[in-house]
């Protein structure tokens, strides 16, 4: 449903049939569009980014192909005002404005609407999404909330991973890269046709990563060895009938560095564990037009996954169904409405230092949504008004409303100001996890017994809530320069934060305990702004500068650790030479954040990555390509891990790609 | 937190039952919608081609009346359009002139119209309407290989999901009118004779 939910307000792909008939949409259109025109492809033209009232940016494959981007959280990077820290070679922390975390939680990213939102540590399993890069279509990035749509979690923005049609995946592919930090990884895919309208394609890829360094420069020990398979079937049985089946499973062996306290002796190790994560999905989707102006979609998935943290195992097995209904109501009103259904299982085994207050769990959200875009005049002023509304077994009813007015005085400019309110239900491990911090061997100890340091789980905490506050402009300076500024001022209320630590001196165990218990506790606002610049400078000469800054006002020293840089800004070139090749170039300034581990705190500082790229086009069907990535430093860490000390560090680096298709 | 269990199964099996039951009503009351299922998508493309082929179309000066009279699109017999090509000729002018459409059902009613669009369900008798065009400059478009066959202008052909189109340039300038080099280039095939 990714795309029909986007559909509906926020997105480029939003459907605009009320203020335009599709027809006279298509009038506007030149002769050579109008021959690319899919007489099947549905009616939902889509809205130029202008129309937007949101925040809005669109990565697409051509960016991912010609930047040598080699994961998600990577062609992340290429948005204002995300976040991406690389964290090891199997973990990344993306955040959208503020709140950088390992776990970063306040964001909802979804694959084909499927959401992989991880309820049990919160946030996304990043390693888990390594999707073959080819098939990926379009990365759609929403900044700000978008929970009057999406629910629970979509606080501060929401990620949609939208992956190709099997009908445009025909044929096969191989795709082999490597490099100086990757033994060779690859990728297989075959598409073919069944019968008429009805397309399926299948692929294989192996991961293979040596890991990153440490900040001595020598071989950090994080290494990724991962296999995952899938395939996906569409059939479009006529021009109104959308069916798609899809599915992916993995299995991934990770390496991370642990610093693991225990009660017992030797109180403290150092080591890399070796985690088995394994995970699978399967989706279902029928997506039926009724005429230009009534649509639905009726959508279901079942995914489940199991996650080692810290030798802490989660289990989370999900059943989801959602319907969505888009309608017009006279001339000025398009109501797009929704009921969902999803069931979570949720079964957690205990580590040397994470114990469970409770291990297994088995929830029910139930969620409806309504939105009304309303026309006030035509083509000029869009009013959009929804909430959703959905129950959870937890913190119970949770109502996210938003407006949003989209001004458009002429074709080319827009002015939209949105105020949205969002929530974060608590996750599993916030609400039932004990995990020990430190332990001071009993030798050392004030009372002769150990001391242990704890964070323990709370099973009353609250949602975090926010109420944030929007206002953008777009505009087309002349054919070939855009501009999009974003500012948002942002409230947040009920953050977790770690109560003081609290002394049991407990006869009934042999060991004395210091606890904190995370509570709802802060208030505090962040505000900022994105800013983005394209300028076509001619037909083979693209380039787009991006800045964001992002301001935070927390009382609380924790929150600072998570609060993300200041100012982030970007350089991209994309070259078409002669003789079939291309120079493709980014440079990218990151300023420094403050971090923690579980030893203290940490200065990460600013830094600056510098990747350029060659790739040349050999024949139609084979793509060559060699690019240096962060060829500005030696290395240079991105942020740090709760569970080590060890920062690991992205060092400068070269990789090649071989894309044969046939 | 904790309650029986076999009750909130029991209340949450019911409330999946009512959020499917309220899918299913929602689809019924969908499908009855269907009756005003609205234009094809390929007429909505073929009406945005119609206005955009005007715009390449140069007709002798006396086709018009004057600098701001309409340039007007005929629809022969059952209009495939809906009110999409109203609602474009609504929109939009060409070169300063409005566009009106014109529904014609008859070779008489054909006076005045600058370009005729024949659906295919006109092919019987296409023939016979493209004759009666003779000495008159009005382009004719259709969507049929017989519509080509009998001297028509502009086609419409299906390259698979996509709506294409060729060009008989004999037959345009036959009729004193002149398309514009652009556009041939687009075309997939232009008839044009050697001889001349």
């Amino acid at each position: 449903m990714a795309s029909v939910i986007t559909a509906t307000a926020l997105s480029s792909t939003a459907a605009d049939t009320s203020t335009n008939t599709p027809a006279t949409a298509l009038a506007d259109l030149s002769v050579e569009q109008l021959m690319n025109e899919s007489v099947t492809s549905v009616a939902k033209r889509k809205t130029k980014l202008n129309e937007s009232p949101a925040a809005v940016a669109v990565i697409t494959q051509e960016d991912i192909r010609r930047l040598g981007i080699t994961s998600i959280p990577d062609a992340l990077r290429l948005v204002p005002g995300v976040d991406v820290a690389q964290i090891n070679s199997h973990e990344w922390s993306v955040s959208v404005r503020g709140f950088v975390n390992e776990f970063a939680n306040k964001l909802l990213v979804l694959v084909d609407g499927r959401s992989i939102y991880d309820n049990g540590f919160g946030g996304v399993l990043w390693y888990a999404q390594d999707l073959p890069i080819e098939d990926i279509d379009r990365i759609e990035v929403i900044r700000g909330p978008g929970a009057s749509l999406w629910g629970a979690n979509a606080v501060n923005g929401v990620i949609n991973i939208i992956t190709k049609s099997a009908k445009d995946t025909q044929g096969a592919l191989v795709s082999v890269e490597g490099g100086t930090l990757d033994q060779p990884s690859t990728t297989i895919r075959y598409g073919g046709t069944l019968a008429t309208n009805l397309y399926y394609r299948a692929y294989a890829k192996v991961l293979n990563s040596d890991g990153l360094v440490t900040s001595g420069g020598q071989s950090a020990p994080d290494r990724t060895l991962e296999a995952r398979a899938g395939g996906r079937i569409d059939w479009d049985p006529t021009d109104a009938d959308k069916f798609t089946l899809q599915g992916d499973f993995y299995r991934a062996r990770l390496v991370e560095n642990l610093d693991d306290y225990s009660i017992a002796a030797p109180y403290y190790r150092n080591y890399n564990a070796v985690d088995y994560d394994a995970g699978g999905n399967i989706l279902g989707r029928w997506a039926h037009d009724f005429s230009d102006t009534q649509s639905i979609s009726l959508q279901t998935y079942y995914d489940r996954f199991t996650d080692e943290q810290a030798e802490a195992i989660g289990k989370q097995t999900t059943f989801d169904i959602d319907v969505q209904h888009r309608f017009a109501l006279g001339g000025r009103n398009e109501i797009t409405w929704g009921l969902g259904y999803r069931d979570t299982t949720t079964d957690y085994s205990p580590s040397d230092f994470v114990s469970w207050s409770s291990t297994t769990a088995h929830d029910h959200l139930y969620s409806c949504f309504l939105q009304d875009e309303i026309s006030i005049i035509r083509n000029r002023l869009k009013l959009t008004l929804g909430s959703k509304l959905e129950h959870n077994d937890y913190t119970g009813f949770e109502v996210e409303p938003s407006g949003r007015l989209l001004w458009t005085p002429t074709e080319r400019q827009s002015v939209w100001a949105a105020i949205s309110r969002a929530i974060r239900t608590p996750s599993w491990s916030e609400m039932h996890a004990d995990t020990t911090l430190g332990v001071v061997p009993a030798s050392q100890s004030p009372s002769g017994q150990e001391l242990v340091f704890k964070s323990m789980g709370n099973p009353d905490l609250e949602s975090e809530s926010l109420i944030a506050y929007e206002l953008g402009y777009r505009i087309e300076a002349s054919k070939h320069v855009s501009f999009d500024i974003a500012a948002y001022y942002n409230q947040y209320d009920g953050v977790l934060d770690y109560g003081p630590l609290a002394y049991s001196p407990n006869p009934s165990q042999p060991y004395s305990q210091f606890s904190t218990t995370e509570e709802n506790m802060t208030t505090g606002d962040t505000f900022g702004a994105e800013f983005s610049a394209h300028w076509d400078v001619t037909d083979h000469w693209h380039l787009t500068a991006n800045y964001a800054w992002l301001n935070m006002r927390f009382p609380s020293h924790s929150i600072a650790y998570h609060s993300g840089p200041e100012h982030q800004a970007q350089l991209r070139s994309t070259l078409d030479l002669p003789c079939n090749l291309e120079l493709n170039g980014a440079a990218s300034f990151v300023d420094r954040v403050d971090a923690s581990t579980l030893t203290g705190e940490v200065d990460i500082p600013s830094y600056v990555r510098l990747d350029v790229g060659l790739v040349w086009h050999a024949t139609k069907n084979l793509e060559l390509g060699v690019w240096g990535q962060n060829l500005a430093e030696d290395h240079h860490a991105e942020y740090t891990s709760y569970k080590t000390a060890l920062i690991t560090e992205i060092p400068r680096s070269v990789m090649g790609r071989i894309t044969w298709h046939f | 937190m904790k309650r029986s269990s076999q009750t909130m199964l029991l209340r949450h099996a019911l409330n999946l039952c009512l959020v499917l039951l309220c899918g299913f009503i929602l689809l019924l009351a969908a499908s009855s919608a269907r009756a005003q299922d609205a234009v094809s998508r390929e007429y909505q493309i073929k009406a945005a081609y119609l206005y955009n082929f005007a715009k390449f179309v140069d007709w002798p000066q006396e086709s018009f009346t004057d600098g701001q009279s309409p340039l007007v699109i005929g629809v022969f017999g059952q209009n495939p359009f809906g009110t999409g090509l109203e609602a474009i000729a609504k929109a939009h002018q060409i070169n300063g002139r409005p566009i009106v459409v014109k529904t014609i059902t008859t070779a008489k009613d054909i006076a005045g119209v600058h370009l005729l669009f024949l659906g295919s369900a006109e092919d019987d008798h296409v023939a016979e309407i493209l004759s009666a065009l003779a000495g008159t400059s009005v382009l004719t478009v259709g969507e049929s290989d017989k519509f080509m066959a009998a001297g028509g202008m502009v086609n419409f052909v299906r390259e698979a999901d996509k709506v294409r189109f060729a060009i008989n340039e004999d037959a345009v300038e036959h009729h004193g009118m002149k398309i514009s080099a652009q556009l041939l280039k687009l075309a997939t095939f232009v008839r044009k004779s050697t001889l001349q």
